[in-house]
């Protein structure tokens, strides 16, 4: 299957799965009013025929976008930022932002061997200058501390 | 008389140095390759939360313009484009550095970004007032048909793969649509979910799609190994006299078609550079020269990426359409200040209006200004380590989501839209037509029920009406004419065979 076969796929059962939601919402009540059935249908009816088209129409390069290796660094970048979410939700911004942003570094300066203090410094520096910046000078609200 | 108010806000000390700030932050985070234009704002927006509408406006017009300029660095000393409004300099402002002339390729791009932002703000002040005072008169049914062929034009300029442009635009369509529907507030596809039914925060959608994405695929791919290093020595500033003057008629034609496509909803620096260079080599008499090194191929390239920024703000301001990818964080800007934009602006905040002018002209100065005297430095910026700065693009994108929407639920969501980003760029399925859909789906949807409101559930009325009809057959026609075109030339081909 190509790239763009799998592309059409996906927009074809996207576009149906909006299509059949659509059935549920209900009609106008007000007179000359379309409702907001109307419009969910235009991106289902768009979907459903781009998805039909791409998929008998598709052809695309034969290498795959992503080798073994980079689907695994992607699936790896995401997990970390998945746990930083989650744990800034329990342990608000500052813990779980200096961590991320150290496994980060390394992560992404991995051929380059930089040394752990290196990495630390870094990441304590900025994530105490972004709540410095954004809670105190910005008065912009981060995620706080639930846990203690 | 608002403007000597303007005047003093702009060069009062606060604001003044916040501007010059968001100018260098522009031209760094323009500059630098792998960070794309609208980046710096994005990451940079939330900072903008806490102030006034009119110094957010003011700082957000530094980074945009500084963004623009910026961006040629990398081109010419890297053969990198810092930006892909950068990318027709490539060709022969690296030639030029290889050719042991890099002082003046900058120095020739350096002028360039001037000679297409200023003029082309002068141009947006004269325009917008005329234009807003037209659009004021359009009802329903003409916004609608303008939104529409903003997206049908986006949608046919990916030639060759429309089938994922329309599948784009639908994307976008319908994730705007989840959440409360406009005028009757019936919840859409939010499955019961409180936090569904509030719909997407568009800034959530862009980091996700722009920075996150950016930056997973970055880390994916392994791409911030690859870069050379630069060692020629850069000597200063030499002001180009007789470049300038060879190349008086290129700039000139350079500079309109740079206003014309950032004034076309959708389309911007990105691709008024790319038509502007096959222009000035196309209507060239040494076009052999293009790509060894020709300063006409820095002029036209450099003079209407920044041209387009004028333009793209003529459609913003006027008439509350985005002129471009970044024009869209902009009106965002100005919802989040909680300031809506349409041909009302003007007349309702003129203050703020002409300030975003007057910053745009002062940052395109000092843009100047910076350039011409960083000049030698600009090599650091090549050397930037790759390592610390992704991840604080990352966690600085993500706080600033949580910053707006005040909720860890729109850091899933941003998450989210990284896939959707992630996979968008493996399908390659193009970004533009799902951003203009997803800001302007609402317009879309709601003057759509309001024009069949109004004329009573009669749908004839887009097409008696002569704008509407004009612009509903234009947006029509976009999309129809690659088609056209081809069946066109296979008759002529026919028909001279048999000839």
């Amino acid at each position: 299957m190509t790239r763009d076969r799998v592309t059409g796929v996906v927009a074809l059962i996207l576009g149906l799965f909006i299509g059949i939601n659509a059935f549920q919402i209900p009609a106008s009540t007000m007179s000359g009013d379309p409702g907001p059935q109307v419009f969910v249908f235009i991106p289902a009816v768009l979907l459903i025929i781009c998805g039909a088209g791409l998929l008998i129409t598709g052809k695309s390069k034969e290498e795959p976008f992503f080798t073994r290796t980079e689907a695994k660094r992607l699936l790896i970048i995401s997990a970390v930022v998945l746990g930083y979410i989650i744990s800034m939700n329990w342990l608000g911004f500052l813990l779980p932002t200096i961590v991320v942003l150290y496994i980060l570094a390394t992560l992404f300066g991995k051929d380059k061997n930089i040394p752990w203090w290196g990495r630390l410094i870094f990441a304590v520096v900025v994530s105490i200058a972004v709540y410095y910046l954004y809670g105190t000078v910005l008065k912009l609200k981060l995620p706080a501390n639930k846990l203690f | 008389m608002e403007f000597t108010e303007v005047f003093a806000q702009l060069f009062s000390p606060v604001t003044f140095g916040l501007v010059l700030l968001g100018c260098l932050a522009g031209i760094v985070l323009g500059a630098i390759p792998g960070l794309a234009g609208g980046m710096a704002i994005t990451v940079l927006l939330p900072f903008t939360f806490a102030m006034e509408p009119i110094m957010a406006m003011a700082i957000l017009m530094g980074i945009y313009v500084g963004g623009e300029s910026g961006g040629y660095i990398g081109s010419i000393l890297l053969g990198i484009p810092g930006t892909p409004a950068n990318v027709a300099t490539v060709y022969d402002g690296f030639a030029m550095t290889k050719k042991g002339e890099v002082t003046r390729a900058l120095s020739i791009a350096t002028v360039s970004n001037l000679l297409g932002t200023v003029p082309s703000i002068l141009i947006a002040m004269l325009a917008c007032p005329v234009i807003a005072a037209f659009a004021i008169k359009m009802g329903p049914w003409e916004y609608f048909a303008l939104a529409l062929m903003a997206i049908t034009l986006v949608v046919s300029l990916s030639k060759g793969k429309m089938f994922k442009g329309f599948i784009a635009a639908a994307l976008g369509l319908f994730i705007t649509q989840i959440g409360y529907a406009p005028i009757s507030a019936t919840p859409r596809f939010t499955f019961d979910s409180y936090y569904l039914a509030g719909g997407f925060d568009t800034l959530t959608v862009l980091i996700g799609i722009f920075a996150g994405a950016t930056v997973f695929i970055n880390y994916a791919k392994g791409d911030q190994e690859k870069h050379a290093t630069f060692t020629p020595k850069i000597g200063h500033f030499h002001f180009p006299l007789q470049d300038l003057i060879d190349n008086t008629f290129n700039i000139i034609r350079s500079f309109f078609i740079g206003l014309f496509i950032g004034f076309l909803p959708g389309m911007g620096p990105a691709l008024s550079n790319v038509v502007s260079y096959s222009t000035a080599k196309n209507s060239s008499k040494h076009p052999d020269e293009f790509g060894k090194g020709c300063p006409e191929g820095i002029f036209a390239p450099e003079v209407a990426n920044n041209a387009s920024v004028g333009g793209a703000i003529i459609p913003m301001i006027a008439l509350g359409i985005p002129g471009d990818g970044t024009t869209v964080l902009l009106l965002s800007a100005l919802t989040i200040q909680g300031i809506s934009a349409g041909p009302l602006l003007q007349q309702n905040n003129p203050t703020l209006v002409n300030m975003i002018f007057l910053a745009a002209i002062v940052s395109a100065i000092f843009s100047l200004i910076i350039q011409i005297f960083g000049l030698r430095l600009f090599p650091l910026l090549m050397e930037v380590p790759y390592h610390y700065l992704y991840p604080t693009i990352l966690i600085i994108s993500f706080i600033g989501v949580y910053a707006n929407t005040c909720n860890i639920f729109s850091l899933f969501c941003a998450l989210g839209f990284t896939f959707l980003g992630i996979w968008m760029t493996w399908a390659d399925i193009p970004v533009t037509p799902f951003i203009l859909s997803f800001v302007l789906g609402g317009t879309l949807e709601t003057n759509f029920r309001q024009a069949i409101s109004f004329a009573g559930g009669n749908w004839t009325t887009f097409f008696t009406r002569p704008v509407s009809c004009i612009l509903i057959l234009t947006a029509v026609f976009c999309v129809a004419w690659p088609f056209l075109k081809d069946a066109i030339s296979q008759i002529k081909q026919k028909h001279e065979r048999k000839g």
